[in-house]
């Protein structure tokens, strides 16, 4: 494995230096753009259903609408739902979340009851006082939200709603700093949330239904009306109510974003589809520094060639070397993503977007970039001439 | 002068025709068809974004509704301030909000807040409570309670109990009380196509910001493979190259024509790829149809967004080739 080595130390420091930079900004063009290509498509999950890594099992029902703050459900019919399945379910807690416009800039406006809200969520209140049935014209604001409104405890916010035809105006009680999503939310007492969304009291935004340890998720899921065989796919469900002809039907989603994206008519697999597209034709600048190691380095290999190294082996050492290079920057510039997410610090309705890579799209565009990678040097031939 | 100019521009001429011939001229292409078509989607993205707002606040018709804003943005107006108060009945307390109007028939017209029960008439000074701290107080009409506005306290009588929608059965209403509190709210009626447009533009706001955070670092960090193309150029017109410095044209001038050349080429390409990344939007758009979504605008990119994008790739071109020549003749 020698002839290895020799290969490798006949390249120059300077084309392997610019190689090497080319392939971390590469990576990180390509990575960036496809990593926010997956974050906007997951933003519903982040606002409803990352609660779940904080409670264990749950399933959340929503009903068949746009968007989290559209949503309007029956309390009734989810109890209703839920009848035949009491016995696996530890509680239910219904959330009431809307869109509102505070001077300007649109905030996610969360309705919770504070008793399960101290119950299932860890928090300490930065400023100001915790969540209190005495304080009836407040809310509380996650530190995140704050900052980005640059309000404080005793500020007297006014809040409109696109649901409601009047303003509230609203005093700051306190500063939590809290898990995701509600750090980037203004957080109201339960029945204030259904004022500000302007739905009675029997109805809610969502409701988060949440399993006894021992419930069998699988069986539950059967019983909600999903396929045996899908059952135990599906780690985490939303339940989508659709009414239609004063019916309740319930049709289950295993992301929040495929749910409401499915409503607008776009199928999961269209953004799918445009995110591999995407990482493709980013992926088609590894070929050109694929070419260029070879060309840079073009009379040092022939010289190796002629001492008798064979051309397949001096192409394999230097597929070695460079795909080392490209697993290194794609390391690197994972690292160096969320540094960028920090500078960059992208919002939408006051939630941060946090670039995200899932697995499969991260193996799919590793798998392009080297793909072009390796055409790239080898479709450079060491003994022809350039015509 | 004007000799050295003439032979500079024949050489970037007889460059150019090398760079068109040469292999190399498909990699210079798809690399700089990349960025540009990517930056061309985004811009016409959020063309088609805007244009798809402006269509639906034109076409919205809204009710009117209350604001209660720091900025009068009406004629009509009511001035009134708006202050924490804790209000204190026997050994019971809550903390809320005391509006204080100086017009209160006036602010109930507008608001539609109804006085359900009253003790006397409420031209005068006043304090009528909201319909839910009542009951939660269990405080009846002309009880006498303490209100505290900055920790000060302050005994009023309650005369009256309003309902209304939204916050007021939370707050209490009054007329009459003293603040030196210098911060005004104003009250006024107008239509929700201004509260659905100021959401619009956040989010239109929101959206650009995310797709200009994408088209920066695309068109920046992808110059290093434009870099690299440039390189590769050079390898396969090199013997062109060569054959100009045999002709005893200086490297410089060759240096600065290749860069011209290479600049005039790249802009070609960047024009193309803009228009590609509008023809892609447009098919989007066509397909989109297919899945019931259906989009009235045609975004196009402005002239002045084109000569922007072309006049920033212009210097970055020209220095890309400038220096990938710099590099290739110092080796």
């Amino acid at each position: 494995m020698t002839w290895i080595m020799v290969v490798i130390r006949s390249l120059s420091t300077r084309s392997i230096a610019l190689v090497f930079a080319s392939l971390i900004l590469l990576t990180m063009v390509l990575l960036l753009d496809v990593g926010f290509m997956t974050s906007l498509y997951n933003i519903y999950d982040d606002l409803i259903a990352l609660r779940v890594d904080l409670h264990g099992k749950t399933i959340t029902i929503s009903s068949y609408s746009l968007a989290p703050f559209t949503s309007v459900i029956r309390i009734s019919d989810v109890e209703k739902l839920l009848k035949d399945i009491s016995n696996d379910v530890e509680d239910v807690v219904y959330e009431v979340v809307t869109l509102a416009n505070i001077n300007g800039r649109n905030v996610i406006v969360r309705g919770i009851d504070f008793n399960t809200l101290d119950k299932y969520l860890k928090y300490n209140v930065v400023e100001g006082v915790d969540f209190n049935e005495k304080y009836v014209a407040h809310a509380w604001i996650g530190v995140e939200l704050a900052r980005r409104l640059e309000v404080k405890v005793g500020d007297i916010i006014t809040l409109s709603s696109f649901f409601s035809k009047t303003t509230f105006t609203l005093a700051i009680a306190g500063v939590i700093n809290i898990t995701k999503p509600y750090c980037y939310e203004l957080i109201v007492p339960y029945e204030l949330g259904l004022k500000i969304r302007n739905i009675g009291r029997d109805k809610a935004s969502i409701a988060i239904v949440i399993l006894k340890p021992q419930a069998n998720i699988t069986r539950l899921l059967y019983k909600l009306g999903v396929r045996k065989q899908y059952a135990p796919l599906l780690e985490r469900a939303i339940v989508a109510l659709k009414y239609v002809k004063g019916e309740v039907r319930s049709t289950i989603y295993e992301r929040a974003s495929e749910l409401y994206l499915m409503r607008l008519g776009i199928h999961r697999d269209v953004l799918v589809i445009t995110t591999i597209a995407l990482g493709f034709i980013l992926s088609i600048g590894y070929h050109i520094i694929g070419q260029l190691v070879m060309l840079l380095n073009r009379d040092r290999l022939i010289i190796l060639h002629e001492q008798g190294l064979s051309i397949m082996r001096v192409k394999v050492a230097v597929i070695i070397m460079v795909t080392l290079l490209m697993l290194i920057s794609f390391s690197l510039t994972q690292t160096l993503l969320p540094l960028i997410n920090e500078l960059t610090d992208p919002h939408i309705i006051g939630h941060r977007i946090n670039i995200k890579l899932e697995t499969s799209t991260l193996s799919i565009t590793t798998m392009f970039a080297l793909l072009f990678l390796l055409t790239g040097i080898l479709v450079v031939k060491l003994y022809e001439e350039y015509e | 002068m004007m000799n050295a100019v003439r032979s500079l521009m024949r050489t970037a001429l007889v460059l150019m025709l090398s760079i068109i011939r040469s292999k190399a001229l498909i990699s210079l292409m798809i690399v700089l068809l990349v960025p540009s078509t990517i930056l061309s989607i985004i811009i016409n993205g959020q063309h088609l974004i805007q244009d798809q707002s402006n269509v639906l606040l034109e076409n919205y018709k809204g009710s009117p509704i209350v604001l209660i804003q720091q900025e009068p943005k009406s004629k009509d107006y009511l001035k009134l301030q708006v202050l924490n108060v804790i209000i204190r009945h026997e050994n019971y307390s809550v903390s809320t909000l005391i509006y204080l109007v100086e017009n209160i028939n006036a602010f109930l017209k507008t608001t539609r807040v109804r006085i359900i029960k009253s003790i006397e008439e409420i031209n005068g000074s006043c304090v009528s409570l909201g319909i839910r701290i009542s009951e939660r107080l269990n405080i009846p009409l002309g009880s006498n309670i303490t209100l505290y506005i900055n920790n000060s306290p302050l005994p009023v009588k309650v005369i009256a109990l309003h309902r209304g929608s939204g916050i007021y059965d939370y707050i209490v209403l009054a007329k009459g009380i003293v603040n030196s509190s210098n911060r005004k709210y104003y009250l006024f009626r107008a239509n929700s196509s201004t509260l659905v447009s100021s959401i619009i533009n956040d989010l239109n706001n929101d959206f650009s910001l995310i797709l200009t955070i994408l088209a920066v670092p695309t068109m920046l960090f992808y110059s290093i493979i434009v870099f690299l193309a440039f390189l590769k150029l050079i390898k396969y017109i090199e013997v062109d190259i060569q054959s100009l410095v045999n002709l005893g044209i200086p490297l410089s001038t060759i240096r600065i024509s290749y860069a011209v050349a290479s600049t005039i080429l790249g802009v070609l390409f960047i024009i193309y790829g803009l228009s590609l990344g509008t023809m892609l939007v447009h098919l989007s758009i066509w397909i989109a149809r297919f899945y019931n979504i259906y989009f009235t605008s045609r975004p196009l990119i402005p002239l002045w967004e084109m000569v922007k994008v072309v006049g920033v790739y212009i210097p970055l071109l020209f220095t890309l080739s400038y220096l990938s020549f710099k590099g290739m003749s110092g080796r």
